[in-house]
């Protein structure tokens, strides 16, 4: 349902990505792991088109398109599909958590009236019925990023995209967010998830991508991952 | 005629203040126009086509590089030479289209800065919901950006109503160009001019107030 070929990124001299071929069936979710650098983030962020890549095509619902050729109408047809939850949350900062949950439906036509129930039903739905009127100013970490999560669902995507959506919380507010995804997880929403949080990597997969200096470097179940003979990924499992 | 005639501060105060609106009128004109312009200018110093953001550059560069006085000359008496149709601009137009020219290169200054200002993240959030770029920019970006160059643009506007002072050299009955008569016929340099320092001063102080109740209540934004 989403196919990867061959994409490749390079910062100056720096080859982030050396050809990346992925392919992800509907509703499955997906962890990619790996140590800082490996490419993983550049990956989501060149299938979000936030990142223009130099090679690569990707075929999205049946519809193909060039990567490092993409029109700013592709560009956002992709981005619509396939919403991104980022690492630091990202809210509009000037917004109450409910209009940023609103602000994607607004812009893509929706009434007013029609987008503030469909947001107050997903703030709901990740616990935040409380806090609509709040600026992402006066919430936590975690709230705040739930409140993220609620806003890449507006679009209804096929995909969600997470990018390391709990390295940047307190510890102690990782549960809330990793709960929220867990839920998710029980729709019909393909996720690729980036995460350090192998635990729940591990719970939550249906396959794990393991990223290794710009390349796929292991990949499978969550058993043949964690009893991988691969050296490189043992060493980073720390088994 | 030595010493202070606190009798004619008085007198003189009303006298000036009739000419309040011209300069009133003159600086909320230039600071609208000027803001306008110096967002427009903003983006095509953005732009990625070389000839237009070399243009604009040099169009900031030089506005701010010159005094305001000579701006308003060169356009006053000096283009008319080449462009004859300008004689027919009555000093109040002339004074309202350079000051708005003079502002629109400080005010792109800021709101430059104040773009680069607000988190990158907040354009790629805004795009990856479906945002076309001028969107992101109109609904996500620019009210940001505003905000946080509310208080240097509260400054450009405070000069701007002192800058309106030298307009009365082109024959502008404003605040300063009535206190000037006022000076010259009563020989009461002093106290004419010590009035249309304080109803300058006042002015200001007012703007300053206003500025900040604004910058208060956009502060519950949570932005700045």
């Amino acid at each position: 349902m989403i196919e990867l070929k061959n994409f490749k990124k390079s910062f100056g001299e720096l080859e982030v990505l050396k050809g990346i071929d992925l392919s992800i069936q509907k509703g499955e979710i997906i962890s990619i792991i790996g140590a800082s650098g490996s490419g993983k983030s550049t990956l989501l962020r060149l299938i979000n088109a936030l990142e223009q890549a130099d090679d690569g095509v990707m075929t999205l619902n049946g519809k193909t398109y060039e990567m490092h050729t993409l029109k700013e109408k592709d560009k956002r047809a992709i981005r619509k599909q396939a919403s991104m939850v980022f690492q630091n949350y990202n809210l509009f900062k000037h917004k109450t958590a409910l209009e940023n949950v609103m602000e994607g439906l607004i812009v893509d036509g929706m009434a007013k009236k029609e987008a503030v129930v469909i947001a107050t039903e997903l703030l709901t739905d990740v616990g935040l019925l409380d806090k609509l009127s709040s600026y992402p100013s006066q919430l936590s970490g975690g709230q705040q990023q739930r409140v993220g999560i609620a806003r890449a669902m507006a679009l209804k995507p096929e995909i969600i995209l997470f990018d390391e959506p709990t390295s940047a919380l307190d510890p102690e507010l990782v549960g809330e967010v990793l709960e929220t995804i867990k839920q998710l997880a029980t729709h019909e929403t393909t996720l690729i998830v980036v995460t350090h949080e192998m635990k729940f990597a591990r719970e939550i997969s249906d396959r794990i991508v393991f990223m290794d200096a710009g390349a796929i470097s292991a990949e499978g179940s969550t058993e043949e991952i964690f009893n991988h003979s691969n050296p490189r990924l043992k060493a980073f499992l720390g088994l | 005629m030595n010493g202070f005639d606190f009798k004619y501060l008085l007198e003189v105060f009303p006298i000036i203040i009739r000419a309040l609106p011209v300069t009133i009128v003159i600086s909320i004109f230039s600071m609208a126009f000027g803001l306008i312009l110096g967002t427009a200018v903003t983006f095509l110093r953005r732009s990625s086509l070389v000839f237009l953001n070399k243009s604009f550059n040099l169009y900031v560069s030089f506005f701010r590089g010159t005094p305001l006085m000579v701006q308003l000359f060169i356009f006053f008496f000096g283009l008319p030479q080449i462009i004859p149709v300008l004689s027919k601009v009555n000093a109040f137009y002339a004074s309202i289209l350079v000051l708005s020219i003079n502002a629109s290169a400080y005010i792109s200054e800021v709101i430059k800065a104040t773009i680069d200002a607000v988190d990158r993240g907040q354009l790629e959030a805004a795009l990856s919901l479906g945002m076309t770029k001028f969107q992101a920019m109109e609904r996500v970006v620019l009210p940001q950006a505003f905000k946080i160059a509310l208080l240097p643009l509260g400054n450009t506007f405070i000069s701007l109503i002192q800058g309106t002072a030298i307009t009365f050299m082109i024959g502008l009955k404003d605040i300063m160009g009535v206190s000037k008569v006022s000076a010259a016929s009563s020989y009461r340099f002093l106290e004419a001019y010590l009035a249309v320092g304080i109803i300058y001063w006042i002015l200001t102080l007012i703007v300053t107030r206003l500025i900040n109740y604004l910058s208060y209540k956009l502060s519950k934004g949570g932005v700045i």
